[in-house]
């Protein structure tokens, strides 16, 4: 294993891994750390993801960790990846306040989603954020979340975990599905056939969605309002499903395409924790509440 | 004379501050409909609530566009204790239900036209 950055490098270092483990049949995996320096945390969701999913599939039946190094040990401890993969470890404690704990979700599971929500940020909020940018960052990732339930069909579950760069002044946080992506859904909902990167682009445009009417919800927009406030919030947001890579950084956005696809969906979220700005719903002015229908 | 008028508290509903869950939103949703059958008037009540997902309005709120016409939404349904921030993203998932469903004939035209006549009689 390499580098895990949350960068289009440490994605595919996570894509890899993934076509590495998924040639296996009922094979205990060994996985060499001696060149891992560094894990961004927050890449634990999709790296559990993929680890959760070989082993639901049989490809591997158990994971060895091989040199690793102890400052990795540390932060696989104190997120609690490490006992989701049968490691004998105690969780460590979080001294800084700057770990979001890895966790596994039900493909269905909204109320879990919401209990994690008021475990971690719930009354502390994460340190130098206003408890404004808190609400919207717990907001976005729970749009997140009821984006990948809605689209994934995911059986495996969802994945989630975070990290607070206080140096930096960044949080990251990544959800991981392993269900449909949106190249797949939108050629199944709408025929429409795109390249990987171009179809998280489609999505996020517009009024564009794969919901139709005659199922009776309308939707699709929790990743648009999210790519606006973040577009505030001078924060990024990179999407990763399929073999398409879309990313948004400091207004920007950027394509690629990884040479192997990725079994689902990621997300990343960035924010810039040092704003201490207001947020585009309260730039539209204010709404008449006699005129809301 | 009583006024023929139901408060929805959307919190109670929820159980929580948080309004972030499409199943959540599904609850509210089924409440207001209930009350709407009734020929009741429905004063959705935003009090305490803290996080606020267009997932959760989507269900909620933005579904009843295709079961009520907009004149009976508009007449029978009001907001209160919603701040401006909620009730800017509540009036976007409205006009996007509007569009949504305004779009239903289009779109299944389309879908039949894609898919030709007899795949959609067949489902």
């Amino acid at each position: 294993m390499k580098n895990l950055n949350s960068t289009f490098e440490g994605f595919k270092n996570v894509i890899n891994m993934h076509h590495m483990m998924a040639t296996c049949k009922d094979t205990i995996c060994e996985i060499d750390m001696s060149d891992v320096n560094w894990i961004d945390a927050n890449m634990c969701a999709p790296l559990g993801g993929v680890l959760q999913f070989n082993i639901s599939e049989n490809k591997i039946t158990k994971i060895i960790l091989r040199d690793v190094k102890p400052r990795i040990q540390d932060i696989l401890q104190k997120n609690g990846f490490l006992p989701n993969f049968g490691f004998d470890v105690e969780k460590k404690p979080d001294t800084y306040g700057t770990t979001i704990e890895y966790q596994r979700f039900g493909c269905m599971d909204s109320q879990s989603f919401k209990r994690y929500i008021e475990k971690h940020f719930r009354g502390k909020g994460i340190p130098d954020m206003t408890p404004r940018l808190s609400q919207k960052f717990r907001e976005s990732i729970s749009e997140t979340f009821e984006n990948a339930i809605d689209h994934s069909m995911t059986q495996v579950g969802i994945f989630a975990c975070g990290q607070y760069f206080p140096a930096q002044e960044r949080l990251d946080f990544s959800i991981a599905d392993l269900g449909i992506g949106f190249r797949e859904n939108i050629s199944n909902c709408l025929g429409k056939h795109f390249a990987p990167e171009e179809a998280i682009e489609w999505a996020l445009e517009g009024m564009n969605t794969t919901r139709k009417p005659k199922n009776g919800k309308p939707g699709g927009f929790g990743l648009k309002l999210i790519k606006e406030f973040l577009k505030l919030n001078n924060g990024g947001i990179d999407i990763i499903s399929d073999a398409g890579y879309w990313s948004f950084k400091q207004g920007q956005i950027y394509k690629n395409r990884f040479k192997a696809p990725f079994p689902g969906t990621m997300v990343n979220i960035e924010i810039n924790t040092s704003d201490a700005q207001s947020y585009y719903l309260e730039s539209e002015g204010i709404i008449d509440v006699e005129d809301i229908f | 004379m009583k006024e023929n008028i139901e408060e929805i508290r959307l919190t109670e509903i929820v159980g929580s501050e948080l309004c972030i869950a499409s199943e959540d939103g599904q609850k509210a949703h089924d409440s207001i409909k209930r009350a709407l059958a009734k020929g009741k008037r429905v004063k959705i009540s935003f009090k305490n609530v803290d996080d606020l997902t267009s997932a959760f309005l989507n269900s909620a709120i933005g579904q009843l566009y295709g079961e009520f016409s907009d004149d009976e939404l508009k007449s029978k349904l009001s907001v209160a204790d919603a701040s401006n921030e909620d009730l800017v993203l509540l009036k976007r998932v409205i006009n996007r239900a509007k569009e949504f469903f305004r779009d239903k004939e289009r779109f299944e035209m389309a879908t039949r036209k894609m898919l030709g006549e007899d795949d959609v009689a067949a489902n």
